[in-house]
């Protein structure tokens, strides 16, 4: 799955990356999280959509990429 | 993405036709599609609108712009119904079957999707009712996408598939449009619409989309799960104390580069002073002459200066002919000397000679007591014999003599003078010079050195007064800087001390949050995503309508009239588009210019659309150069063929494109197509390769 455009445009991309600074997060994590949104967006089911983020979140988590 | 494939069945006009496009190379893109009108230019676009989106698309088609596709089926059926070919067999569906393929520029994640929409009727060609009127299958791949739920309209989910793999219903019209449309397309949209799908397109709806997915998530969570608040106000304080550190950071970073300004600073002045104190030191020392001696040391050192110079100067006179010659001396002297013992040999000799008679008178006497009285001739004999006997005794010459005089002037005397000089030279003179021109040397330096002493000894009370005057400064400087090191030192530690507490804190808190459970944990991390993507959804929209506004100018300047030259579009917020220009004239609504500028701005914006949102989708106008004058064909034309898409479709009349504008771009065309209606079969038939002729 392509990320969206802005997550691969130059200068919207450093926008995004200072804002994942600041909060302490990264766009990796942005750019799963946008994937799941697409992915339910298109197949029209929400049943297992609260899962697919808790996969995303557990796996930043792991990876310790939480601060 | 190209369009690969277009398949029609009982469409419009279409019977049972097909477009097999050429996937598309480099630097060919222009597809062009000549048919005139009512032969099915339209149909074409049209197709592309329903087949891909249905009743989503319908309000794109003309006179559908208000339809409301959540709720008004009959409308769609009845636009269906109309756009059905009005001879179809009614046991055969209406068919759209579309595939678009991606290029050789896609990433090799794209795959090709293909859409086939099918609309079935009942006897009297009247659309079936409910679900059985209409029918789309979708391949991704080759793979058939089946629905994957039953709780949805299957048409939904498809419509939500397509959108998911190609783009929104609503931004179709940035892509496939007629000119005309362009234009209805800013005067029905305006500022908000065109943002709009700018904002599908480059993803920033899918950002919108998400805060909102990811606020319901955490509503859930907080719901379901205990010690939110406790989980959340933890998380609070260590992001606050993350904050906290990274300021307390800088500002340790800040003081310890002051006072390493301050150190370097103060080493620099303690340079100085010392190097002040050293001279102070050396005037301290010839303070202790006195003024008296010094000048009397310059007196005698002036006197010997003078003694020296006068001493040297008389040597060289004296041995003026010595030195000039001193180099040939022995030469000189040894032909001398061998001149001096010819001259003496000839000396003894011509003496010798010259008392010869009175050494015969001596040896033969007459008479002769001893010999007694010879005969005259004997005694002439006798005499002979002796004088040649004493000629003899100086033959030869002495073997160190010369043979002969070449210095014959130098004689006697004279002869002795000069090597008694030449000795000299060889002897003493340049010793003797060496040691007077040392001599003179030392006296001058000397002189010099008493000289400038003298000088000084005269400027020590302005020059000790100036440098103490210095040193007091100087002090006080050092002084400072000491006290400011001390203070920056103390705050220092101060600030140190203050990061050590914040850092048991950050170390506490991230412990009480690592023995949290999973829930929590994600809570919090979720918070931080929420409030990341609310900050970024403020900062990206305002970057994404300048860079609009600049990529759409870029297209319309290089499309529009030559007096649009220095015009930039201005696409504020609740406001229509306008042209704003450099020179001073008024702000210009695009709205209120021409039918062309009008297009030329639609053109514009499907190119900036495509520009910033990287999407490689294929375009396809509608007549995009409509009744432009001779000037503007040519260049819109270009500028079209020129954009790096990988697909531009141009449907035509033979009006407009014309064979010979055709001749503008001819290297940048791919494919070409005649579509033309045969009333004998009562269908639109499509000739590929062919175009219309001169």
């Amino acid at each position: 799955m392509k990320a969206p455009p802005c997550f691969e445009d130059l200068e919207s991309k450093k926008i995004i990356r200072n804002i994942c600074e600041q909060h302490r997060i990264d766009m990796e994590l942005l750019k799963d999280l946008c994937e799941i949104v697409n992915v339910h967006a298109g197949s029209g089911r929400r049943i297992g959509l609260p899962e697919d983020i808790e996969t995303v979140l557990d796996r930043f988590i792991k990876n310790g990429r939480e601060s | 993405m190209y369009l690969s494939r277009l398949h029609l069945q009982n469409w419009r006009t279409y019977a049972d036709a097909t477009f097999e496009f050429n996937a598309p190379s480099e630097h060919r893109s222009v597809v062009l599609i000549g048919a005139m009108n009512g032969h099915g230019k339209t149909s074409f676009l049209l197709s592309l609108y329903l087949g891909l989106f249905g009743r989503f698309g319908l309000r794109h088609c003309e006179g559908f712009a208000a339809y409301d596709s959540g709720q008004d089926f009959k409308t769609y059926r009845d636009a269906i119904t109309k756009f059905r070919r009005n001879t179809a067999d009614s046991s055969e569906p209406t068919v759209i079957d579309i595939t678009l393929t991606p290029s050789w520029r896609d990433s090799s994640e794209e795959e090709k999707v293909r859409v086939v929409r099918r609309w079935y009727f009942s006897g009297r060609n009247e659309p079936k009712q409910g679900s059985a009127f209409e029918e789309v299958d979708i391949y991704v791949g080759d793979r058939l996408q089946k629905p994957t739920t039953i709780d949805k309209d299957p048409i939904v989910l498809a419509h939500e598939r397509v959108e998911r793999n190609l783009f929104e219903a609503h931004v179709a019209p940035a892509f496939f449009f007629d000119g005309e449309q362009a234009q209805k397309l800013i005067e029905s949209q305006g500022e908000r619409g065109l943002k709009k799908a700018v904002e599908v397109m480059f993803g920033t709806k899918v950002v919108e989309e998400l805060a909102e997915t990811m606020n319901q998530y955490l509503l859930r969570m907080r719901q379901t799960t205990g010690g939110r608040r406790r989980c959340s106000e933890q998380q609070q304080e260590l992001d606050d104390k993350l904050k906290e550190r990274d300021v307390l950071s800088e500002q340790i970073g800040k003081k310890q580069a002051d006072l390493q300004k301050l150190e370097n600073d103060k080493e620099q002045k303690e340079q100085q002073r010392s190097n002040l104190q050293e001279e102070l030191a050396r005037m301290g020392g010839m303070n202790n002459l006195t003024y008296a001696q010094v000048e009397a040391d310059y007196v005698r050192a002036e006197k010997e200066q003078v003694d020296a110079e006068k001493a040297l100067g008389s040597l060289v006179r004296q041995l003026g002919l010595a030195l000039g010659t001193w180099r040939l001396a022995p030469a000189i002297q040894n032909r001398l000397r061998t001149e001096a013992l010819r001259e003496d040999w000839e000396s003894l000799k011509r003496g010798t000679i010259d008392n010869r008679e009175k050494v015969l008178a001596a040896a033969l006497p007459e008479p002769d007591p001893i010999l007694g009285d010879l005969p005259q001739q004997t005694r002439s004999a006798l005499r002979d014999r002796f004088a040649i006997a004493l000629e003899s005794i100086y033959n030869p010459p002495p073997s160190n003599c010369a043979e002969n005089f070449l210095l014959g002037h130098v004689k006697g005397d004279a002869r002795s003078r000069v090597l008694q000089l030449l000795a000299q030279a060889q002897s003493i003179g340049s010793a003797k010079i060496r040691g007077a021109a040392k001599r003179a040397r030392d006296a001058r330096d000397a002189f010099e050195e008493a000289k400038s002493r003298k000088e000084r000894m005269q400027d020590v009370p302005v020059t000790t007064q100036q440098i103490r005057e210095k040193l007091d400064t100087l002090n006080s400087e050092i002084q400072q800087n000491i006290h400011g090191i001390g203070a920056i030192e103390n705050e220092l530690k101060v600030l140190k001390a203050n990061l050590h507490e914040l850092n048991k804190r950050i170390g506490e808190i991230r412990e009480q949050l690592a023995r949290l459970g999973p829930e929590q944990r994600r809570i919090a991390v979720a918070e931080r995503v929420c409030r990341a993507l609310e900050e970024l959804q403020e900062s990206l929209r305002p970057a994404t309508t300048a860079r609009l506004e600049s990529y759409v100018t870029r297209h319309f300047v290089n499309i529009a009239d030559r007096r649009f030259r220095t015009a930039t579009v201005s696409l504020a917020p609740g406001q229509p588009p306008q042209l704003v220009f450099g020179n001073g004239h008024p702000a210009m609504l695009l709205e209120t210019n021409s039918g062309f500028e009008r297009r030329a701005f639609g053109i514009a914006f499907t190119l900036a659309l495509a520009e910033i949102t990287h999407r490689r989708v294929p375009l396809v106008i509608d007549t995009p150069l409509g009744n432009a004058d001779s000037v503007y064909r040519p260049r819109t034309l270009k500028a079209l063929a020129d954009f790096d898409l990988d697909q531009i479709i141009i449907l035509t009349h033979d009006k407009e494109v014309t064979p010979d504008l055709v001749e503008h771009i001819r290297g940048q065309i791919s494919q070409k197509f005649l579509v033309e209606y045969q009333e004998a079969e009562n269908a639109s038939i499509v000739h590929p390769d062919s175009y219309f002729t001169r």
